[in-house]
């Protein structure tokens, strides 16, 4: 069974929807400590940039989505992109759409699975873990 | 208060040995407090949070286009 994982855009921003199952993934793996998820390292200042529409989404305010922010920053490690960016041209053929390229190529850097909620990656040939299915493996610890 | 039983990890028996129970009981009740508070903040802010599916999905769409655009930017050639 693989302890590391890619966790692309879907999952950071779906782990904020209220009774999802990916809350449940990152508060279970807090606790258990069973598996390390890694994402390109610029993910989180990405997500920050859409900060305000986040705000407007969620409906939280900015003292508590930096506080969730603080949270999910500690829970993934961020990897240079000195690291994997020699596989972003192989990932360019792999990924099943553009956006996916820089998670794809972490994963075959690292040789492990995405773990990804989004429809198009869990449909592809890749090896790709559903939020369900990662909280299975996570409950069967 | 509810109070919980635990083994101590072989391992990890001769640290704790020359502690009482009392400072071994204020030490874990300190750790745990500390383990679970962000585990509860985060828990409560995303039971407030209005966020749906559909919403997620696009704003994650946008965010690693906005991602893969940096790469793509950062290393031309690859």
């Amino acid at each position: 069974m693989p302890n590391k994982f890619v966790v692309d855009a879907n999952v950071v921003i779906s782990s904020l929807i209220m009774h999802g199952v990916l809350s449940s993934v990152f508060l279970s793996n807090n606790i258990l400590k069973k598996f390390e998820f890694i994402a390109p390292e610029f993910l989180l200042e990405e997500v920050k940039k859409h900060k305000a529409r986040i705000l407007k989404i969620t409906k939280l305010s900015e003292q508590e989505f930096e506080d969730a922010y603080e949270f999910l920053l500690s829970e993934i490690t961020f990897i240079r992109a000195e690291e994997f960016s020699e596989f972003l041209s192989k990932a360019r053929h792999l990924a099943p759409h553009e956006k996916d390229v820089p998670y794809v190529a972490l994963s075959v850097a690292f040789n492990c699975p995405i773990f990804s909620g989004d429809k198009g990656l869990i449909k592809s040939k890749l090896n790709v873990v559903s939020p369900r299915k990662l909280l299975d493996m996570l409950s069967n610890s | 208060m509810e109070e919980i039983r635990f083994k101590l990890p072989r391992e990890l028996e001769s640290e704790f040995e020359s502690m009482n129970k009392l400072e071994l009981s204020i030490l874990l009740n300190k750790l745990l407090i500390e383990r679970l508070s962000k585990v509860v903040k985060f828990k409560q802010i995303v039971s407030k949070s209005q966020l749906t599916e559909k919403d997620a999905d696009e704003l994650a769409d946008e965010i690693s286009s906005s991602l893969a655009k940096r790469y793509s930017e950062m290393f031309p050639d690859k």
